[in-house]
């Protein structure tokens, strides 16, 4: 029974993946790629990674998809202009922000030094605990928000510095 | 062994997506082909990180693809931005009309 999800679900992959790097109009490539980022959510299902599944759907197929569609529909931008801002003030918002960012980590990585409640994040941990009924979203975020808490942080920022970069590099010389 | 799903099948199919991807990338002109190709890529090595956490039932393989699509997501947004430089400037994505350093 498994057997029949996966290879149809493979065909279609395949064959979408395929027209997707032969036609010739982008749009059309765009439309086949989220029909194959759909076949990989199933995919996830099928490997027990449900909240994959729907990671896949709503940032691949619902963001990066999009964002492909807009800029491959909207390339002949109109010029964009933003209005003059103060060099000055603009440094100390940077300021402020990066010491927000570094507080918010170093608050995430300590050992309860900076907590104002009960418990250090030892005794807090010991109560948490991967076991065999947890739900995958629970082993997911039990793992995420312990081991893997220093990538965490480090992604958040580097998401900040990509949004940032994309501003910058499409802005205007004034 | 062709009725019962494993490790092996979605190894092959994670290949097979690869390899289609990397053809995509060496054979189309278009920028933003290219970079869905490259996108297509990304999205087989999920399979296969996925694959493997299943089967080898170790939760970290998932961990993995929930940071690849974090990279990728912010990968896009650069990408495009750089492309939509690149328009301005050369007034189409074709990559064989971006050789202003070629000697």
């Amino acid at each position: 029974m498994e057997a029949i999800f996966f290879y149809g679900f493979a065909t279609v992959a395949v064959v979408t993946a395929l027209l997707m790097v032969l036609m010739k109009n982008p749009v059309v490539s765009a439309i086949y790629l989220i029909v194959t980022f759909f076949c990989l959510a199933a995919f996830y299902v099928m490997l027990d990674a449900q909240l994959l599944a729907a990671f896949q759907v709503v940032v691949y197929a619902g963001a990066i998809m999009v964002l492909f569609l807009f800029v491959i529909m909207l390339l002949n931008l109109n010029r964009t202009s933003f209005t003059s801002y103060k060099l000055f003030f603009t440094k100390v918002v940077a300021l402020l922000v990066l010491g927000a960012i570094l507080l918010v980590f170093f608050g995430a990585v300590s050992d309860g030094v900076l907590d104002i409640g009960q418990g250090s994040d030892q005794e807090i941990l010991a109560t948490l605990e991967v076991t065999e009924e947890s739900t995958h979203i629970e082993k997911l975020g039990m793992t995420l928000f312990t081991r893997y808490i220093y990538p965490f942080e480090i992604m958040a920022v580097m998401l900040l510095a990509a949004v940032i970069g994309g501003v910058l590099l499409t802005k205007k010389r004034a | 062994m062709m009725l019962e799903i494993g490790l092996y099948h979605y190894l092959a199919l994670s290949a097979i997506l690869f390899l289609i991807g990397t053809a995509g990338v060496l054979l189309r002109r278009n920028a933003i082909v290219i970079f869905m190709s490259v996108e297509l890529m990304l999205n087989s090595v999920n399979l296969t990180f996925v694959a493997f956490a299943r089967y080898m039932n170790a939760v970290e393989g998932q961990i993995f693809v929930f940071f690849v699509m974090a990279v990728a997501a912010a990968e896009v947004a650069v990408g495009l931005a750089i492309i939509i430089a690149l328009y301005r400037n050369k007034g189409s994505v074709n990559i064989d009309e971006a050789n202003s350093m070629r000697g």
